[in-house]
């Protein structure tokens, strides 16, 4: 039976443990982007630390809609930090207001007159 | 959040303002014709890096791109037509209160969308209660959050939307209450049990 359909009717410490599995590359014909919206908020937090760390940004993509404010001023903060190369900041942008977008533009042209 | 069609047609403008087409635009920033479609028509957002060459290149600044964009107040229709499904859902489970909210936006969405709500409810991701939601479910989606009730994954009361049932979905409660899989006792007058007990 696909993990997928089960999805729905697991408990919170098996869909995080599930998680951390497939982020060890042990569930290999599973997306971790199918979890995302199963995921208690302080799991999904972990998980985006974690990819933050590890530099997996092509992973977060699908975590954007489900995670904080705060959250997403992590990722913010990692891609000014030059920690996500492999994520494209204007699939962020979306989500911030215009005054945290101002912030990333002010913050180019401070690097760009350097 | 950011209005991507009204960034888009400011772009727009601007490049006919300098009789520019959107090859011409795409050929000077080394960019494809479908990207800056995709701008103009509101479906994405330039990286950082071209917005920084379109405000050199017609000679404007951000807060003449961004201003007056903000959707935050916005309706949500308003909001799923000017930016990005992902952001609106964003924006929607950052709210303080999502029991008022949710009758705003549920139909709105898309049955994949509504279903990730629904099971964000069952697993108590969001702060939003049965009752909530209930009156907005469709069949399908009533038999899906009921199965988890009776089955025991959701512990919650039916008597308190008892009134919004059915009689099959009051049936099929009744029955898991007497094969002990469903823990409360319904109290449906007129539903005769196994043993004939009202």
């Amino acid at each position: 039976m696909k993990i997928a359909a089960l999805l729905p009717f697991m408990e919170t410490e098996e869909l995080k443990q599930l998680a951390f599995d497939i982020l060890d590359g042990k569930h290999e014909n599973v997306k971790l982007t199918m979890l995302f919206p199963f995921l208690d908020s302080k799991d999904l937090e972990e998980i985006v630390d974690l990819l933050i760390e590890k530099g997996q940004g092509e992973k977060l993509y699908g975590t954007l809609p489900f995670i904080s404010k705060a959250t997403l001023g992590k990722i913010q903060q990692a891609i000014k930090d030059n920690k996500l190369e492999n994520f494209k900041e204007e699939a962020l942008l979306p989500f911030l207001d215009k005054n945290a977008i101002k912030d990333l533009f002010n913050d180019l042209l401070k690097k760009t007159a350097e | 959040m950011i209005n991507l069609v009204q960034i888009g047609q400011k772009i727009a403008e601007m490049r006919k303002k300098h009789h520019m087409t959107q090859n011409d635009l795409a050929d000077t920033l080394f960019v494809t014709h479908q990207a800056i479609s995709k701008w103009e028509n509101g479906k994405s957002i330039p990286n950082l890096d071209i917005l920084y060459e379109l405000t050199k290149l017609f000679n404007i600044t951000i807060d003449y791109l961004l201003d007056e964009n903000d959707l935050t107040e916005a309706p949500y229709e308003v909001m799923f037509q000017s930016t990005t499904r992902e952001a609106v859902i964003n924006h929607f489970l950052n709210q303080p209160s999502l029991r008022n909210e949710i009758q705003k936006i549920f139909y709105l969405l898309n049955p994949k969308e509504r279903m990730m709500i629904i099971n964000q409810v069952i697993h108590q991701i969001i702060d939003l209660e049965i009752d909530n939601i209930w009156p907005l479910l469709s069949i399908s989606e009533r038999q899906y959050l009921l199965t988890n009730i009776i089955t025991g994954k959701l512990d919650y009361n039916l008597n308190r939307i008892l009134g919004q049932l059915t009689i099959e979905e009051q049936f099929m409660i009744k029955h898991h209450e007497e094969f002990g899989s469903y823990p409360y006792k319904i109290c449906i007058g007129h539903i005769k049990t196994k043993g004939g007990k009202r």
